[in-house]
């Protein structure tokens, strides 16, 4: 990777086959067909760059990109159907500017804002054309078609989703790293080295981000601790994991006894010995649930048709009747939005109460839906500010962390580990939700579990966080106060000689006091740009 | 048409001053992921305080919302002539740093004709269902709750929306032209 001071090599050409391969797996990251990983791997730079590097052919340089990338965007949430920024087209179209470009990579993430931006219209197109394809579904819901719902949910809404994602990523890859390479190389020294210092501040403001989700209870100090060691000491990224992941442990057992066990609930599903669903049912109603969710996520009913689609294959069993199916079909029809991993729950839960309803016990078809909107609110907000919240943010963290040491193993331990959370959470609370109903899932909530797992989450999440802030947040002054015959150099004289990354661990700091007085963040990100282009012009930075 | 025409006086409570909240919002999905962290990240408030009748009285409902609030908050969920006893007489202080949700602008309404006199309001998510159009990508509202909205701005309730403290909020006034129109693309069949 060349500096702004050196020569700019010359760029690289993408080959048509590598854009296309690059711009397929943008389209994967948002696609239905990851058995509900996409959005937590292939979506995230840190994958999505270590894939590029991989079709590119230099792995390590893609991944520390996406792992650059990655930090500056750590604290974006996607919460309730909105997304701030898509980070997935700035991962893929950054990385490429970087391996192929032979652009900084933290030049190359000053200039991923704008890409992020193009993403979200994107975003914004598929969740408005969506929502024709879902009136598409309510016409076969009409007529009892139960593989015409299924169909729509997916066939034509991910066909879209092709045409809308890989064009423009492909254009991107295809021209963007030769076209961008070179432009760059014509800029003035001063103003490409400003795109590095922004870049390098960038990183700060995602760590800010996600630190101000956490900023209560002591992490605050656990952050600051971590930050200070890894400045001083150089610990292995993987090691400081392992000791946070330790006291994380710790914390659960600690707390294990302080929450009072409450008692179990009789099951609110009905248990009669003939019940109609065999396991396979569940089991597809589960895995349906686990794809295609979010396949024709859309601003009308969200994850309207995601929901009915998941329940096909239970109602197909429960109603051989076709105006039974076709009501059923309406039913599950409606609008729909949770968490989608603990949100398994509520297909179990939804799967039990049609199987009591169909078999003449007295649970209204009124009743079903009530009881999904009672459920989708809370466990969307105790599965976001789990997940997206803390774990995420945490594992993401060790693997970027990793990936910046040129550690290919960052990358697939983080995509690992998010399989095993996700596949692990979603199938059990998906037995769970069918077994014990309702009842059975509030004592689970009640009894605090997850709450404890947030709870060691945050707690690795601030010493990653911290550790992290320490090595990827660069700032270095050349500032040099005319004091005495030689000058006064700032950094070397002075911060140096007290604690070197002073001048990072002052800019985290800065960037959560501005997030906490409410400055958002994208405004945060264009002032950084300015700032950095008037700081390296007057050459304090 | 003017707010102040459209509000029926004589429901409305005699006018007296309003208090402050960290924030009042009404979303029907009341606690998820955009308010426990989106905007408790943005207001940071010391309380969280769920108004909603149906709730209330659903025990299982009630204790599933109350125990995923964060512990560093201090959750209470209750009926709105709950809310009145203890919202009502709170000092500003205590509103300030307090989060307030409301199910719908009609359940918003009703908390303010009871005696929960919030000087602002923000629609937050509202789902689309059978009668209500589109005024925004998370807000869908159906005349009458149109007509709750302006029985609060002729109370001198500020009211706007949006879903996100880094939206651009809609004004009451854009809210109830788009509403008028129909809706904004794309229309519900």
């Amino acid at each position: 990777v060349v500096r702004a001071e050196d020569a700019p090599p010359a760029p690289l050409p993408v080959s048509a086959a590598a854009a296309l391969a690059i711009a397929l797996c943008y389209y994967l990251s948002q696609s239905a067909w990851l058995a509900g990983l996409g959005f937590w791997t292939l979506y995230r730079p840190l994958i999505g760059g270590t894939l590029t590097g991989i079709i590119l052919g230099d792995p390590v340089a893609g991944a520390r990109a996406g792992a650059t990338i990655n930090l500056a965007y750590l604290g974006f949430l996607a919460t309730g159907g909105t997304l701030p920024s898509d980070i997935s087209l700035a991962g893929y179209l950054g990385a490429a500017l970087v391996v192929a470009g032979g652009v900084d990579e933290r030049a190359a993430l000053s200039l991923t804002i704008p890409a992020g931006m193009l993403g979200y219209l994107i975003y914004q197109a598929r969740m408005t054309l969506d929502v024709a394809l879902v009136h598409w579904a309510d016409e076969r819901a009409r007529r009892g078609d139960a593989r015409g719902v299924a169909w729509c949910n997916v066939v034509p809404p991910q066909a879209l989703l092709l045409v809308l994602s890989v064009v423009p990523c492909f254009l991107g890859v295809y021209w963007g790293p030769a076209w961008l390479g070179q432009a760059l190389g014509t800029l003035p020294p001063w103003l490409l080295g400003s795109l590095e210092v922004a870049g390098g501040l960038l990183p700060a403001l995602g760590i800010a981000m996600s630190l101000a989700l956490l900023w209560h209870e002591g992490n605050g100090a656990t952050f600051v601790a971590s930050f200070v060691v890894n400045a001083l000491a150089a610990v292995p990224v993987l090691a400081w994991g392992v000791l946070a992941a330790a006291v994380a442990a710790l914390q659960l057992r600690l707390t294990r006894e302080s929450v009072g066990a409450a008692a179990e609930p009789a099951s609110e599903a009905a248990s009669s010995s003939s019940t109609p669903l065999r396991r396979g049912d569940l089991w597809r109603a589960w895995l349906n649930w686990l794809f295609f969710s979010h396949a024709c996520y859309n601003y009308e009913r969200m994850q309207g048709s995601g929901f009915a689609h998941a329940m096909v294959p239970v109602l197909r069993r429960l109603y051989p009747q076709r105006e039974h199916l076709a009501a059923a079909l309406q039913r599950h029809l409606v609008y729909y939005n949770a968490e989608p991993n603990l949100g398994a729950v509520v297909i179990g839960v939804t799967a039990a109460l049609e199987e009591a309803h169909a078999q003449g016990a007295p649970v209204e078809a009124s009743a079903i839906n009530a009881t999904k909107t009672s459920l989708m609110g809370p466990l969307s907000g105790l599965g976001d500010s789990l997940i997206q919240g803390t774990l995420a943010p945490a594992l993401l963290a060790l693997g970027a962390g990793l990936a910046l040491q040129g550690n290919l193993a960052g990358p697939l331990l983080y995509a690992l580990a998010m399989a095993a959370l996700i596949w692990g959470l979603s199938a059990t609370l998906f037995w769970r939700g069918y077994r014990q109903g309702r009842a059975g899932i509030v004592a689970l909530v009640q009894r605090g579990g997850l709450q404890r797992l947030l709870r060691a989450g945050e707690i690795v999440g601030a010493s990653m966080l911290g550790a992290l802030a320490a090595g990827a947040v660069r700032l270095r002054t050349p500032l040099v106060l005319a004091i005495g015959a030689a000058g006064w150099r700032v950094q070397e004289d002075f911060l140096d000689k007290l604690f070197p990354q002073a001048l990072p661990l002052a800019v985290v700091l800065l960037y959560l006091a501005l997030l906490r007085r409410r400055v958002a963040p994208l405004w945060l990100m264009l002032v950084t740009l300015g700032v950095a282009a008037v700081l390296r012009g007057v050459g304090w930075l | 048409m003017g707010g102040a025409l459209r509000a029926t006086m004589t429901e409305a409570a005699p006018p007296a001053a309003l208090l402050p909240f960290a924030l009042a919002r009404v979303d029907d999905r009341l606690l998820h992921g955009q308010v426990l962290l989106n905007w408790v990240r943005a207001l940071r408030p010391r309380r969280l305080s769920v108004v909603d009748d149906a709730l209330a009285a659903d025990p299982l409902a009630r204790s599933l919302l109350l125990s995923v609030a964060p512990p560093h908050l201090e959750a209470w969920l209750g009926s709105i002539s709950e809310a009145v006893a203890v919202l009502a007489p709170a000092p500003v202080a205590l509103t300030r740093a307090t989060f307030l949700l409301l199910r719908s602008p009609e359940a918003a309404w009703a908390t303010f004709r009871a005696g929960v006199r919030f000087a602002a309001l923000e629609v937050g998510c509202l789902g689309h269902s059978a009668g209500r159009v589109r005024v925004a990508a998370q807000v869908y509202l159906s005349p009458a709750e149109m007509e709750a909205l302006w029985n609060l701005a002729a109370c001198g309730v500020t009211v706007m929306a949006r879903a996100l403290p880094t939206d651009v909020p809609l004004s009451l006034e854009e809210i109830a032209q788009r509403v008028a129109r129909g809706g904004e693309l794309p229309r519900s069949s």
